[in-house]
């Protein structure tokens, strides 16, 4: 106890406090409902301030100003349920930029919410929330309290011990709002990772009714016009053989999964891996190109992708290992997903 | 230089090897963890961030990022101690990025299980007294890099130390307007090595007792290419470690005992350096097309039938980029050897025992120039330097015309 004491005295600015309470609550207003003009607002307390979930938020039943949305193929998370929840202020509209993602009004909120199933029942576990204000997207992590009441601004993040059928017993890792930014950087902006034209592209079922997600979208006035999918690389469900070629879902997965970082814009520009939806180059996609940087990562083989080799191709051995300082992505995952590997696996054997 | 012709040393040689080495200071934990995550979370701009006297042990990378003129003080090398000993998240010890004159001062990071400390996209970064190291046996499961600036500019790395990377301790990457100078870096890989990066000074090092004491490279596909790097008063001494960079790794194609290396960057000048008792090579002026055959012919013979092409194709992917080196200066170096052998746990080695037996030239060319173009062409030029001797290999050529003749790369 001394010990600690005798620490908080030399860090000039951590505060010492438990990490829920950055600053004084009474300047919080309950029931934030975020509008155009809001900037510069602290992350509400609870995910029941922001007032867009029904009361009482222990049902995570969306209020209507709240759409559900999907991706056809998402971050693969330790097997995470992933719910998905976005707001768009009255008035305001998304726009697309030139290669199909989409650009959110200010006071954009975005709700991702990881959770696993428990006996028929949801054990949420954390919301990741993305607010737009005027200086840009911020980042705030959400932690379910046990009895799944409401949940609580963890900047710091926690580690807890998650069961479920699918993955057993093991750590799961909240991150802290600095590793949100390891994924969530394109040129030093925190930006979205997930919301494109094509991702989006898919049915959802909204209350009782399945509908394309765009045409909800037009439908709600969110966005001007049906986008343009011309113009777009298209993206299949990584899992649905029906929906797209063997090259197609992999490519589709290597997106969402690896170019949040690999892209001439991500925080892995360094490396001149891009695995982007939209890179057609055979090198900088990773085939016999060498590593730059990768020190054991690169586990003594000589290419990020060896064609009809995936055993001696880096992309794949850094998707198998579990080892923080080998494995691919860095942070998200603990544990292999072995059908995205099986996948990626195909791709590379069928390459030549 | 003194080389004596005696064969029998050649079979006695692998012992040489049989010694590892390795690093373990007394340790004694205790956990901070939560309170620095929270201090790097939380730092405002324009903050010091004060680390306590004592040894400290992360479970999670540290991560800062988007700050301004934060200082993180510690109490000193050795006296401050952050490890990353079995760390379950995040691949570097202390990671910053996005951010603007940041100074990292008094205190040792060790143990990462990638970097230890990692820079990126940062506008002036000073790691001032820092050191890097990894504990335990020196072998390929280190981490890759002690100090690590990437896509940096303004870059002041001074009187720190790095130690036992499996890659290089002090690496600058992609980045400009750098200084260098009064480290010292040993056991590593590589000791001080500037890739793809500007306007570089590297002074005042020492760099003993690694695979390669000083490399400067310049590798195709990146964000940036790199040119106008000086060297000047640095200490090269002893640089014969085994390489014990994971293959596939550029630096695991470096021979042991490489004083200084330049890989096809431009504008490079060494100067009035000490590059001592080196014993393959004091000084190699090469080519990316060498060390990709190299790397392919050593490692992987399936691909070997194949490698040139694959090489070439790969130059012209990435346009911008100059594979061969051109505009260097190696001027007013002193050159001393006192081992007899080159070392011969790599191609490189048992070529110039083949070519040169014990004579090998201090400051050694690969002879490799463009296509319509000349070795002398090239600006590559040597003079004044102490014990100067010169070979072009013609490796192009298959050594056809290898040279020692020096007269056509004095520089005028």
């Amino acid at each position: 106890m001394r010990l600690a004491l005798g620490i908080c005295l030399v860090f000039l600015l951590a505060s010492c406090g438990k990490g829920q309470s950055p600053d004084s609550s009474d300047e919080r207003q309950p029931q934030v409902l975020f509008t155009a003009d809001t900037d510069g607002i602290a992350a509400p307390e609870k995910l029941s301030d922001f007032g867009l979930f029904q009361e009482p938020i222990s049902e995570f039943k969306p209020g209507e100003k709240l759409l559900p949305y999907a991706l056809k193929t998402p971050l693969f998370s330790d097997y995470a349920e992933k719910s998905r929840f976005v707001h768009i202020p009255d008035g305001q509209q998304a726009q697309f930029d030139t290669s199909g993602k989409v650009i959110f009004p200010v006071g954009t909120t975005i709700f991702k919410t990881f959770w696993y199933p428990e006996n028929d029942e949801m054990n949420l576990i954390e919301t990741r929330v993305l607010f737009l204000d005027k200086s840009g997207w911020q980042a705030w992590p959400y932690v379910w309290n046990e009895a799944q009441t409401d949940a609580f601004y963890t900047p710091l993040g926690e580690n807890q011990m998650v069961t479920s059928k699918k993955t057993g017993t093991f750590e799961y890792s909240i991150p802290n709002q600095n590793q949100c930014k390891s994924c969530h950087l394109i040129d030093g902006k925190i930006t979205t990772i997930g919301p494109s034209i094509a991702q989006l592209n898919s049915e959802v079922v909204f209350g009782s009714v399945s509908s394309n997600q765009w045409v909800k979208w037009l439908d709600r006035a969110w966005i001007a016009a049906l986008p343009d999918y011309d113009n777009i690389p298209y993206l299949p469900d990584w899992n649905n053989h029906a929906d797209g070629t063997l090259d197609q879902r992999a490519r589709a997965y290597l997106d969402i999964n690896c170019a949040h970082c690999h892209s001439p814009a991500g925080p892995a520009k360094t490396s001149g891996l891009n695995l982007s939806i939209h890179n057609r180059d055979a090198y900088s996609l990773g085939v016999r190109k060498p590593p730059v940087a990768a020190g054991k990562g690169s586990g003594g083989l000589h290419y990020d992708i060896e064609p009809g080799k995936p055993e001696k191709s880096i992309l794949h051995y850094r998707m198998l290992s579990n080892d923080p300082g080998i494995m691919m992505p860095e942070l998200g995952r603990a544990m292999q997903h072995k059908e995205g590997l099986k996948l990626i696996e195909e791709w590379i054997a069928q390459m030549n | 230089m003194m080389r004596i012709n005696a064969l029998f040393a050649i079979t006695s040689f692998g012992l040489f090897w049989s010694c590892t080495d390795s690093y373990n200071p007394e340790r004694n934990f205790k956990n901070i963890e939560a309170q620095l995550q929270e201090a790097f979370l939380m730092a405002k701009d324009s903050s010091e961030i004060v680390l306590p006297e004592g040894h400290f042990l992360f479970e999670k990378s540290l991560l800062m990022d988007g700050k301004r003129a934060v200082t993180i003080r510690g109490a000193g090398i050795d006296k401050t101690v952050l490890s990353f000993k079995g760390q379950k998240e995040g691949a570097e010890g202390i990671k910053i990025s996005n951010c603007e004159g940041i100074i990292l001062e008094g205190f040792t990071v060790e143990d990462a299980l990638g970097d230890n400390i990692k820079v990126s996209d940062t506008k002036g970064i000073t790691f001032r007294k820092v050191k890097a190291a990894w504990t335990g046996k020196i072998d390929k499961n280190n981490g890759a890099y002690g100090l690590y600036p990437v896509v940096c500019t303004n870059v002041l790395i001074e009187d720190c130390e790095a130690m036992g990377a499996s890659d290089a301790g002090i690496y600058v990457g992609q980045s400009d307007s750098v200084i260098i100078r009064r480290n010292k870096a040993y056991q590593n890989v590589a000791g001080i090595e500037s890739e793809n990066s500007n306007y570089v000074d590297i002074y005042d090092n020492e760099s003993y007792d690694n695979t390669g004491g000083l490399l400067i490279f310049d590798l195709p596909g990146l964000t940036q290419s790199g040119s106008h790097v000086r060297a000047y008063q640095n200490k090269i001494m002893d640089n014969n470690r085994k390489n014990f960079a994971p293959k596939g790794n550029i630096v695991a194609a470096v021979p042991p005992g490489t004083g200084v290396m330049i890989l096809a960057t431009s504008e490079v000048d060494v100067f009035e350096n000490q590059i001592i008792n080196n014993k393959t090579v004091g000084t190699a002026i090469i080519s990316y097309e060498l060390v990709k055959a190299l790397t392919a012919e050593n490692n992987n013979p399936e691909t070997n039938a194949g490698s040139a092409q694959v090489i070439n194709q790969e130059f012209e992917k990435d346009s911008s980029y100059n594979p061969f080196p051109n505009q260097v200066r190696i001027m007013n170096n002193t050159f001393e050897e006192n081992h007899w052998f080159p070392d011969l746990s790599h191609d490189i080695g048992r070529l110039f025992l083949l070519k040169f037996w014990t004579n090998i030239p201090f400051i050694i060319f690969d002879g490799i120039a463009p296509e319509g173009s000349t070795n002398v062409d090239m600006g590559i030029c040597i003079s004044g330097n102490i014990s100067q001797s010169f070979a072009n290999l013609d490796a192009a050529n298959d050594f056809k015309n290898l040279s020692k003749d020096e007269s056509n790369f004095l520089c005028k």
